[in-house]
């Protein structure tokens, strides 16, 4: 039996090897064609605006695999690779390799800045001003307050916004300015939207992706916003939000969000949009690839990848001519709004706390 | 270690059935004594996790687990009761070396085992188990989806053969072990979806029942445990396949391990020199 028995067991061993899943993907070799297959076909799979954009995907990866040829080198390989992602015209999509990262920047660069830091520093913070959380703020002449909120990758902490709105809030009326923010965490959003609102709101809606198809999206899910924890200071005055081209992913989220709330005007120019949740995969030979994956709807479950305009009626830029001579058009007419307005506690004995 | 467990086991149970043993005037009964296996296992790992990459990573798995199995009280000589349980860390790479990937995975089984002995010494088992699964892949290049959570609970199939030898003075078993989760409930995101989502709150889509057609799981070791009496050492091969199929997404996991263990009393197979109870030191405080 000795035979019988080891043969039994070899066969029991080895039987998973010869077990096999029955979803088989697709393998990519890493070659100049294999490379570039794989970058279209994650694309193909995975991306979520091609709808939105009418772009025909297949079309545009014909066009640009004539442009590759058996001694096509890698470096040439990118560089072809990065003018195919350019057609998506997203600034969330970006190629990685060793020595570069391509990057879409026409999404800002065709348009005015209509901002410069070292005007509002210079001419009207006047080289004073409080920073924490990476939150420039100030109270500004005529008792109008002012935050610079420059990157939604700074983590907001609950503490130092109670602090900066507890300093704060005798003012008139709360300009958050996110000019030239190019987005980060959502969850920031939160935060601060938070300290801005009584009730809980529905501030847009989030999809993705079921399938590989153009059009496999989830029903909308809705996000929800709620108001901070009764002991955190709130703000429910007036609030204008400054926004220019260069507003982008987090920082467009947050503009819709605000946009629907009642007490708050959207000044200045169309956000540079950025409203889809970035996914990141791979090829086989080892670049990255960012590509926009989750569509974020606004309140009203309207797309927001091209950007948030202005409150209507509100939209103003700042030319760089004016900047330079230390005026800034875009926060003038935020003082404006805000600086006949009562104080808190004037009118009705009303204090903010 | 069910294969090697029960030979201790059926030892263990025969001994539970023997009359009581007497020594000089001294009188006592054996009680049911845990095995228990304890081993370190390194092998390579190959993961498929399409909602990370459409790449297989590849590396170095490194697991701590333990094995323990008792004869039942109501039918000793052929039911057994076992628990398993392991820790796993991987660190990954993918095939351009550009990226790591780093898996960190626990596991518990609990179950009874019917086990029959043969004439020829062949000896084999079949029973079921209750298990839980838990873990993550992380791709550290990953923005919003960096992480493939891994969550399962199975009810599993297992069988196991083993043959006890001699070589000389060696004693010693082969055995082969293999469990199938058969039926089961896992975790998997959608096709597109972030965890930021999932933390907002939709949790639609995200449990499936699994069966073989779309969580195909299979954990193959083959061993071989040299008993020295007080103690025993295994060693051992195990394969291991973990697949996933849900939401269009594809995950397939591949384990080739080497698996060193002790065993804590032996496993029954040498004869253990009488311990007489008088001869005993014992510390008292």
């Amino acid at each position: 039996m000795r035979i019988p028995t080891t043969i039994l067991l070899t066969l029991i061993a080895i039987m998973p090897a010869f077990l096999s899943s029955c979803h088989d993907e697709p393998e990519y070799s890493d070659t100049i064609y294999g490379n570039f297959d794989a970058l279209c076909d994650i694309v193909d799979t995975r991306y979520c605006f091609f709808k939105e954009k009418d772009l025909d995907w297949v079309k545009i990866t014909k066009v640009y695999r004539e442009q590759i040829t058996p001694e096509t080198n890698s470096m040439e390989l990118f560089f072809i690779c990065a003018a195919m992602l350019d057609e998506l015209k997203d600034g969330h999509v970006n190629l990685t390799s060793r020595y570069n990262t391509s990057y879409y920047r026409k999404w800002w660069s065709d348009y005015p800045q209509d901002f410069n830091l070292r005007t509002i520093e210079e001419n009207y913070l006047e080289f004073n001003w409080l920073t924490t959380s990476g939150i420039m703020y100030k109270q500004l002449p005529g008792e109008i307050a002012y935050i610079y909120y420059p990157s939604f990758s700074y983590i907001i902490s609950e503490t130092s916004l109670d602090y900066i709105l507890a300093i704060l809030h005798k003012s008139r009326g709360l300009i958050i300015d996110i000019r030239n923010n190019g987005g980060g965490a959502l969850t920031n959003i939160k935060t601060l939207v938070g300290r801005l609102i009584s009730e809980k709101i529905t501030g847009g809606y989030i999809m993705h992706k079921t399938g590989p198809g153009h059009e496999d999206f989830s029903k909308p899910f809705p996000i929800e916003y709620e108001p901070a924890e009764d002991w955190h200071v709130k703000w429910d005055g007036p609030v204008v939000l400054l926004t220019n081209r260069s507003c982008f992913s987090a920082a467009n989220d947050f503009t819709a969000v605000m946009k629907s709330l009642p007490n708050v005007t959207v000044v200045g120019a169309r956000t540079g949009g950025g409203g889809g949740l970035p996914f990141s995969s791979e090829l086989p030979n080892g670049w990255g690839v960012r590509f926009s994956a989750c569509p974020l709807l606004d309140s009203s479950m309207q797309c927001t990848e091209f950007g948030i305009d202005p409150t209507e009626g509100y939209e103003v830029h700042a030319s760089d001519e004016e900047l330079a001579q230390g005026k800034d058009a875009i926060l003038d007419r935020a003082i404006e709004m805000l600086k006949d307005l009562p104080l808190p506690g004037d009118d009705e004995g009303e204090t903010e706390k | 270690m069910l294969g090697c467990g029960v030979a201790n086991a059926r030892h263990d149970a025969d001994r539970e059935n023997t009359a009581p043993e007497t020594t000089g005037n001294m009188t006592y009964v054996e009680s049911r004594p845990v095995t228990g296996y304890y081993s370190l296992e390194i092998g390579r790992k190959s993961v498929l996790a399409t909602y990370l990459s459409p790449l297989k990573y590849h590396g170095t798995s490194y697991t701590l687990s333990g094995e323990w199995s008792k004869a039942m009280p109501f039918n000793p000589r052929n039911a057994i009761m076992h628990f398993d349980g392991k820790v796993c860390f991987d660190n990954l790479s993918n095939p351009a070396g550009t990226a790591r990937m780093i898996g960190l995975n626990a596991g518990f089984k609990w179950g009874i085992s019917w086990r029959n002995v043969f004439p020829n010494g062949v000896q084999v088992t079949g029973g079921g188990s209750v298990d839980i699964d838990g873990g993550a892949y992380y791709l550290l290049r990953n923005g919003n989806n960096p992480v493939q959570a891994m969550a399962t609970a199975a009810i599993s199939a297992r069988l196991s053969a083993s043959r006890p030898f001699r070589i000389g003075a060696i004693d010693f078993l082969i055995a082969d072990k293999v469990s199938v989760p058969s039926l089961s409930v896992f975790f998997s995101p959608e096709y597109g979806e972030t965890y930021y989502e999932i933390y907002l709150g939709n949790h639609s889509g995200l449990v499936h029942a699994g069966w073989w057609g779309n969580n195909f799981r299979i954990d193959n070791l083959l061993s071989a445990t040299f008993d020295f009496g007080r103690t025993a050492a295994m060693i051992g091969y195990r394969f291991s396949v973990d697949t996933q199929w849900a939401n269009n997404l594809n995950t397939k996991i591949f384990t080739h391990s080497l698996v060193l263990g002790i065993v804590p009393g032996g496993i029954g197979l040498k004869k253990k020199p009488v311990r007489i109870p008088s001869e005993t030191i014992y510390s008292i405080y």
